[in-house]
């Protein structure tokens, strides 16, 4: 029967690129409402705030306000030229972190610093910037890779790896520099841009919505797959003649997830993969035990499918608008792309925490994000791990117990091949 | 004389304006007769853009907080996100209704063999093509009205800000080069007949192209042009741009409505031709009865 829905599968390719395609609209989708909401880049580009200093404070100059800056590149005695953007915390300026959503000055908000820089005499040159803060020991500071500046116009990208995280000492950040080195002595490069790209929260709120919408694409593919294949046989007439072969009833329904289910598998992987590029990387801690949690909120989900085709059983035309229904229905209450706590509490206390998938989706992204402070959101972690457990192998029991229940009061009534 | 009264003894009818009219009111009643049937289908219709238009919203409450109003207005000229998630999904509907239920239609009338049935028939085409494209705009634009009205008490926002004698006369007129965009899909359907696909990724590529959630200047400029080449997306931003502070996209009303309205003269004939050809040459080859 596997055999059969793959092959079947196979006969239409544009069904695989269709669903392809599909959920990566969906995706692409919701980053761009993402962005509609979040300042991705907060340029510093009030340059007439900005307090200059260090070595090159002498051979820059301001050209035009707000447009870049000029720095004279090579060695100052034994030192690189540098240039120091000074007081980014000090909240008379525009730019700095008093627009972090959060309120608060948290840096590690900010996840990649984007320098432009042009130089028309072709000067080359490595060039890494520091971030110097003024808590904890004197002269605390985090400093980035060597990123190398091939001459002309371009727009180096420095990505904070680990700032904020447990190798970085630094919490507040007073000033940024630019080192240059390795540059031919005394030619000119203009600091055309300086972004800080904010991600809110850093990658956590990225991975909270991707998290949760691979455990949304399991859950709508085999909600479909299940309950409109026992639909369609319905349609076609060939669900009684299954019925007179000899088949275990239970390999029959499990059976018609297989092909979707390595399809999706290989396409919510490769979602994960386009969004980390995008979102400069996901959250990725604990896997096995993510995985578990995946394993069994998939039974669980495939416990409602046995459910949902019972009722197709039943209900018959309309279980087109009940998966309909349920797939939205919980996109939204088990906050498929969301934290709960976007949610009003009456919703996540009167609907959200009896649905066993929300716990599912809750400790699959906890778990991946790290369990940070907030996380999980609706139990502790171990009384989740307890329902999704009780959900991966209750609800296939459950589900099946009702798919035969259906299935025998449709033959009795003699109305299972009736459409 | 003679040849007309044997006509009618024949029981032959003559056809004329009111007995093409007859049969596009005839194929619009079963249409409603039958999904009438499913009336949770209706009300589902409805209900869907505001659960769509919630998901953008507590989205960006997630990652914005108390900022989100202030971030949103940055990237879009407006405050009111929740209005402009709700136009974008209410219009959505719109769209993805023509697109499915006249797609469907056909794809449906393969699967139970009775297409050629009504090819069979004295029928014109455009009658009865007309009847279920005329089915689809009512059942579209009760879902429009009736989602942008509960959407606006669940989400809290006043609908009669703004110009919304403008912003019906945008939604009135993009629907028309929606019959002939509808007209053309159904001519795919019955080249590729792969319904299904088809049907879900032209909603979630028509969601996309049309920005429902964001503004299309987002896009880089090869994506903007793609969706500037869409009737729907005109429709929305004329939407959006009369009752909030969005901007028109040639910056005036009229030169926007002015575009909405070449669409408009164009794209239905376009459609229906395309549809003919297309029917034509599955007719020489294997037949419309084919699935």
């Amino acid at each position: 029967m596997s055999k059969k829905t793959i092959v079947e599968f196979s006969r239409y390719p544009l069904s695989f690129g269709a669903i392809f395609l599909q959920i990566f609209l969906m995706v692409l989708m919701f980053m761009f409402a993402v962005f509609a909401f979040s300042s991705p880049t907060q340029a510093l580009d009030s340059f007439e705030d900005a307090s200059l200093s260090g070595w090159a404070e002498d051979p820059l100059s301001h050209v035009g306000e707000g447009e870049f800056y000029r720095v004279l590149t090579g060695p100052y005695g034994d030192e690189p030229s540098m240039v120091t953007f000074l007081n980014l915390t000090d909240p008379a300026h525009s730019y700095g972190v008093e627009k972090n959503p959060e309120g608060v000055s948290d840096w590690s908000a900010f996840k990649q610093i984007q320098i432009g820089l042009y130089s028309s005499s072709g000067t080359t040159a490595d060039v890494s910037i520091q971030l110097k803060g003024d808590s904890g020991e004197n002269g605390t500071w985090w400093e980035s890779d060597i990123v190398g500046f091939g001459g002309g116009q371009d727009t180096l990208v420095f990505n904070i790896t680990d700032f904020g995280g447990e190798n970085s000492t630094l919490e507040s950040v007073d000033s940024l520099s630019i080192r240059f080195q390795n540059a031919d002595n005394g030619t000119i490069v203009y600091v055309t841009q300086i972004d800080m790209v904010l991600t809110p929260q850093g990658a956590r709120l990225a991975g909270v919505m991707m998290y949760g919408f691979v455990i949304f694409i399991f859950l709508s593919f085999i909600l479909w797959e299940v309950g409109f294949s026992i639909r369609e046989e319905q349609f076609r007439g060939t669900l009684e003649s299954l019925y007179l072969s000899p088949a275990n009833k239970f390999s029959n329904l499990i059976s018609r997830v297989f092909a979707i289910f390595m399809w999706i598998t290989v396409i919510a992987s490769i979602a994960l993969v386009v969004v980390s590029n995008i979102a400069g990387g996901l959250p990725l801690n604990n896997v096995a035990l993510a995985f578990l949690i995946l394993f069994l909120t998939v039974s669980g989900i495939l416990g409602m499918a046995f459910f949902v085709a019972g009722l197709t059983i039943r209900i018959k035309e309309s279980a087109a608008l009940l998966v309909n229904f349920l797939q939205f229905f919980f996109m939204i209450f088990c906050a498929a792309f969301f934290p709960f706590r976007a949610l009003p509490s009456v919703v996540v206390d009167y609907v959200s925490r009896w649905i066993p998938v929300s716990y599912g989706v809750d400790a699959f992204r906890s778990v991946l994000i790290g369990l940070p402070e907030g996380y999980p959101e609706l139990l502790p972690f171990e009384a989740e791990m307890v329902v999704v457990v009780l959900f991966g192998i209750l609800s296939p029991l459950l589900g099946y117990l009702y798919y035969r229940h259906s299935e025998k009061k449709a033959r009795i009534q003699g109305t299972l091949g009736e459409y | 004389m003679t040849a007309k009264t044997v006509h009618k003894n024949l029981g032959l009818s003559e056809i004329s304006w009111r007995s093409s009219l007859g049969v596009t009111k005839t194929v619009l009643i079963a249409r409603f007769k039958i999904v009438l049937r499913y009336k949770g289908a209706i009300v589902f219709d409805m209900i869907l853009p505001v659960i769509l238009a919630a998901l953008p919203i507590l989205l960006g409450v997630a990652i914005a907080g108390q900022a989100a109003a202030q971030n949103f207005e940055d990237a879009t000229g407006t405050e009111n996100y929740k209005l402009y998630m709700l136009i974008g999904a209410s219009t959505f509907i719109v769209v993805t209704l023509m697109l499915w239920l006249v797609g469907y239609w056909i794809r449906r009338e393969m699967e139970t063999g009775t297409l050629e049935s009504v090819y069979a028939s004295p029928a014109k085409r455009v009658e009865v093509l007309s009847g279920v494209t005329l089915y689809a705009l009512i059942r579209s634009l009760m879902a429009f009205a009736f989602a942008m009205v509960v959407g606006s008490f669940i989400f809290q926002v006043d609908l009669f800000q703004g110009e919304m004698a403008l912003a019906l006369a945008f939604v009135v007129i993009g629907i028309i080069p929606l019959w002939g965009i509808s007209f053309a899909f159904g001519a795919l359907i019955l080249k590729v007949k792969e319904a299904d696909s088809l049907i879900q990724v032209m909603q979630w590529v028509v969601a996309f192209f049309m920005g429902i959630f964001f503004p299309i200047t987002v896009f880089p400029p090869f994506l903007r042009y793609v969706a500037l080449s869409f009737p729907p997306t005109w429709m929305t931003n004329g939407v959006r741009a009369s009752l909030l502070d969005v901007a028109y996209f040639f910056g005036t009303w009229y030169l926007d409505l002015a575009v909405l309205l070449a669409f408009a003269a164009v794209l239905p004939l376009v459609g229906y031709t395309v549809f003919l050809r297309t029917e034509r040459r599955i007719k020489k080859n294997e037949g419309v009865g084919q699935f």
